[in-house]
């Protein structure tokens, strides 16, 4: 027996939460630090794990661990990482442990509860970037659903209640119909393994069907990701949720639907995502009109939060066309090398994305969380010239600006150089209207963000007492903005990690 | 061994009331205030002894109107320890606020008594007479309080309502007695099924006993509170005491069900015409209107009783969905969606039974999380195991449900039980919502919110057990799987 460190890794949080539970709540530097160090814990695990999957190959599972759950209904209890979750998991694992690392100073109100409900939500992301059993998966997938509506619900904004019900609403009813589609597929293949069950390609010969289980999983997926039109709840959600819950919604909740699509939805039904992708291409006009349509939001938005949360929709918007670009090869042969590049570059531009976006949203949520606290408002007409007053705050944000339209030598670049770079060749069209959002994105970022906030004249009554960022908030968003130039020049650890990972998933899909 | 053995639960439990009753007479005042909750549980536990230790034999008629099979046991011994636990979190209510304690556990032990022979029944005549014991312990129950109108009001309605049902239902059973000149529910499907000539004339068309079956079928749905015959129970959960409110809540819904098992079973299973509109028209129906209805009235209610009320109606849909579907999965899926249930229900209202408000709203929760942390950590696992959240047991008896649903021939019920998880979030997340925010100083007066004083230890007993259950069903379902298929086993 291998030693179980993808059980230690996914249990270790929900433990942590166990010994939380049992410490009086008067004990609050205890609590943090309990929380804060299960968390380090957990973020070295996932990048020895990564380590060690790279130097695998990262081509196939490893770190499979399996056991039998239900027996009656053949579900196992089966995880494995491979090149397309262990940055995942690496991601989950550093915004964890930063977000409790910033909440030791921010939260104040029922710190006890508010460790238990994140490291609860560190276990169901960990879980779901680890389960190879369906079922599994579905269970560590809403496992993470109550913890973020409690965040929500009870540390959020004004608007909190209606924002976490529409959350919780919305997920859970995406999530429900992707279980029908779960067990029917067990009743198609006979398994909930998902490897198995992708080898055994579902209801090949059973259109009907087909149909509606990939729409099952794809509506389920798209919701969390989210695609346009099913984006409504995520400006609530982010909005009203405290500046860690934000952090993590964005950062990570979002990558599970991406991840979902691109390890589920994509490999059991390639030919019905190529279907939906090219012949009848609602896919890529949903992708194409999430990244037009949330970086016009983002144009005509004065709220700092609520733009930065309609970018996610615009960001996210990449790797569904990505994804959906990939399926497109499904119509060349990919034993053309060519044509198998082209749809790898879509699969690997999408994973760089959803790497990347979690780094740079993470950073965004902290810095929208930190300006709110010393100036109590959002309104970015309130704001001007505070790039004298708050020259750090201002070098990050600048930073994670322009990581965020894509400026080379940054982390975002990359995915987006590699999506466009298999668009072109399958979809012309497509990339041609996607680059318009990138030109809303520029605009939106270089005047919204970076002129209406720091550049011009500064409110001196106002904003005079402003100081620039602790130490604790330089620490939180450090690592970030490290991580953002540094994979911005040397992207080849990402990109070497999703790429063999994806090469084999490729390979293993039907003709 | 003499099939007599196995009426020795509830001669156990006939005496046990007897001796209620005579300990009220002969008793002095202060001797009797003491220990009647104790006595009762004394009494279950005897009877519970003897269910467990009883081995079963195959199927085994007992005076050829009862049939003690592995079902039966399962049954009887579900009921007997969700009875124990009713008893135990109303123990502190009765004390309070109920008069004449020595009658009212007495009662609870003669419905185990009518319970057992309900769940065990296998004649038509024995399932009206054990049916109406019931039903007549209940109506007495729910007016319990004689001084307060609104329990009055509240068993007044069960009452008309239940004895319009139950003449419904004693027409159709006559009708088919009539028909078939047999009680027995062997013989019965024997000659539906043309194994056996009618007694009359050859043959009785379907099209004639639709209508007995509807008859049937409504007075057990009364009996589980399922739509279309639901409306007594939420007046009846708001009015009766709160101890009875959860004893309504569990009991009658593990009887009714035990029965329907039974009928669906051995009378009509799904293979034979009639059996399958039975299954397929009556039951289908009455599962999917119930879950529907329960869960769209459940949304706009404020009063905890109220909504407890309708979420029932609703997992009574879930359950009958099982029995509908009709296959060995179906049925698996009843039985365990019903322990699943039951297991939640007590949860929800051990706590509930804390507050010191029995007629709380949804707000009066507040706060709990902070002054009862463990009894609001159970009562927030009991919520989610009704929503149908991962981890819980609710979640597999969805699974289950679902699996059955998909693979019967009428797949898209399944849609239907999805839709209604999604509508049912729409108020049970008032109460996790209520359960975790702070308490409205304004609106909560201290003595009518959570009680921040120590509970008695008893009062976090069943809650803390039946989260470890719900747990355990969550998460370790193979045993409870491998039970319910063992009792199953032997009707396939």
């Amino acid at each position: 027996m291998t030693f179980p460190i993808l059980t230690i890794l996914v249990f270790l949080p929900i433990l942590a939460a166990l010994v939380i539970l049992c410490l009086p709540k008067t004990k609050l530097n205890l609590i943090r630090g309990v929380g804060i160090v299960v968390a380090l814990i957990t973020l070295v695990i996932s990048l020895y794990i990564w380590v060690g999957v790279s130097q695998a190959g990262a081509e196939t599972m490893q770190f499979v661990e399996s056991y039998v759950w239900i027996a009656e209904y053949n579900v196992n209890y089966t995880l494995g990482v491979d090149g397309l979750s262990a940055p995942m998991l690496a991601l989950s694992g550093l915004l964890t442990a930063l977000v409790l690392f910033y909440s030791a100073f921010t939260i104040q109100a029922r710190v006890k509860e508010y460790y238990i409900l994140f490291l609860l939500l560190a276990t169901g992301m960990f879980g779901v970037f680890t389960a190879l059993d369906l079922v599994l998966f579905y269970v560590f997938w809403e496992l993470g659903l109550v913890p973020m509506f409690l965040l929500i619900g009870v540390w959020g904004g004004q608007r909190r209640e209606y924002a976490a019900i529409k959350f919780f609403l919305y997920t859970l009813s995406g999530s429900v119909f992707s279980l029908l589609g779960i067990i029917a597929v067990y009743f198609n293949t006979g398994t909930f393994n998902l490897l198995e069950a992708i080898a055994a390609q579902p209801f090949v010969n059973d259109p009907t069907w087909a149909n509606i289980v990939f729409w099952a999983f794809f509506v389920a997926f798209a919701i969390k990701i989210p695609v346009f039109p099913f984006h409504t709840w995520l400006p609530d959600a982010h909005t009203q949720a405290p500046t860690s819950g934000s952090v993590i919604l964005a950062g990570v909740l979002l990558k599970m639907g991406a991840y979902g699509m691109m390890r589920i939805a994509f490999p059991l039904f390639p030919e019905r995502f190529y279907h939906f992708s090219v012949e009848t291409p609602i896919i890529t006009v949903m992708a194409v009109a999430s990244i037009v349509y949330g970086a016009l939001v983002c144009l005509a938005q004065w709220d700092l939060k609520r733009l930065v949360a309609y970018s996610s929709v615009a960001h996210m918007g990449y790797v569904t066309l990505g994804i959906a670009m990939s399926s497109a090869a499904y119509a060349h042969s990919l034993s053309d090398t060519l044509v198998f590049d082209a749809a790898a570059s879509g699969l690997v531009g999408a994973s760089m994305q959803e790497f990347a976006h979690g780094l740079i949203t993470g950073a965004m949520f902290f810095l929208v969380g930190m300006i709110y606290d010393r100036a109590h408002t959002r309104d970015l007409k309130a704001f001007g010239g505070l790039a004298t007053q708050l020259p750090k705050y201002y070098g990050v944000m600048m930073l994670v600006a322009f990581a965020s339209l894509g400026l080379p030598g940054l982390v975002g670049f990359w995915s987006e150089l590699f999506v466009f770079r298999g668009a072109i060749k399958f979809m012309p069209v497509a990339a041609f209207v996607a680059v318009l959002g990138m030109i809303f994105t520029a605009g939106y970022t270089l005047w919204k963000i970076i002129q209406s906030m720091f550049f011009g004249s500064l409110d001196h009554e106002r904003w005079d007492h402003l100081e620039d960022l602790t130490w604790w908030e330089k620490l939180t968003v450090a690592p970030l903005a490290i991580l953002i130039v540094v994979f911005g020049f040397y992207p080849a650890p990402l990109i070497n990690t999703f790429n063999a990972a994806i090469t084999t998933l490729l390979q293993g899909l039907p003709e | 061994m003499n099939t007599i053995f196995y009426l020795v639960s509830p001669l156990v439990l006939l005496v046990g009331a007897l001796l209620l009753l005579t300990i009220d007479l002969v008793a002095s005042a202060k001797q009797r205030s003491a220990s009647y909750s104790i006595i009762a549980v004394i009494v279950l536990l005897v009877s519970l002894l003897a269910v467990v230790i009883l081995p079963v034999d195959g199927q085994q008629r007992v005076l050829s109107v009862l049939l003690y099979d592995d079902l039966t046991r399962i049954l009887w011994m579900l009921a007997h320890v969700t009875l124990i636990a009713v008893i135990i979190i109303g123990k502190d209510y009765v004390n309070e606020s109920i008069q004449e304690r020595g009658l009212y556990y007495s009662f609870y032990l003669l419905s185990g008594l009518a319970m057992e022979l309900l769940m065990a029944s296998s004649d038509i005549l024995m399932l009206f007479l054990s049916m109406d014991f019931l039903s007549v312990l209940t109506y007495v129950l729910t007016g319990y309080q004689r001084e307060d109108m609104r329990s009055v009001e509240a068993a007044t309605k069960y009452l008309i309502y239940g004895a319009v049902l139950s003449a419904l239902m004693a027409f159709g059973l006559s009708w088919l007695y009539g028909l078939t000149a047999t009680t027995d529910y062997t013989r019965i499907a024997a000659i539906m099924n043309g194994l056996e000539p009618w007694p009359l004339e050859s043959p009785i068309s379907v099209t004639v006993l639709f209508p007995v079956l509807v008859f049937i079928a409504s007075g057990l749905a009364f009996k589980v509170a399922a739509a279309p015959f639901h409306q007594w129970a939420p007046d009846a959960y708001d009015g009766a005491p709160i101890s009875v409110t959860a004893f309504l809540a569990v009991l009658p819904k593990i009887a009714g069900l035990g029965a329907f098992l039974r009928i669906s079973m051995v009378m009509l299973p799904l293979n034979t015409e009639l059996g399958h509109s039975w299954h397929m028209q009556i039951l289908l129906f009455a599962a999917l209107f119930s879950m529907t209805f329960g869960n769209l009235a459940g949304l706009w209610q404020d009063s905890l009783k109220r909504l407890m009320a309708y979420s029932s109606i609703a997992q009574i849909g879930y359950i009958l969905l099982g029995i509908a579907i009709g296959t060995a999965h179906g049925y698996r899926s009843t039985v365990f969606f019903m322990v699943a249930y039951i297991l939640a229900d007590l949860t929800v209202f051990g706590v509930i039974l804390t507050l010191p408000r029995h007629d709380a709203k949804i707000s009066d929760l507040r706060g709990f999380m902070q002054k009862q942390p463990f009894l609001a950590l159970v009562f927030m696992l009991a919520i989610l195991s009704l929503m149908g959240i991962p981890g819980t047991g609710g979640f597999l008896a969805k699974f289950t449900l679902i699996t059955a649903g998909l693979e019967s021939t009428r797949p898209w019920i399944v849609i239907v039980v999805v839709i209604n998880t999604v509508i049912s979030v729409g108020y049970y997340w008032r109460l996790l919502q209520a359960v975790f925010t702070a308490p409205d100083s304004a609106a909560v007066t201290p003595a009518l919110g959570v009680p921040e004083i120590p509970l008695y230890s008893h009062s976090y007993l069943v809650p803390a057990l039946s989260a470890i259950g719900i747990a355990i069903l969550g998460l370790w379902p193979g045993p409870i799987l491998q039970m319910i298929d063992n009792a199953l086993h032997i009707l396939r």
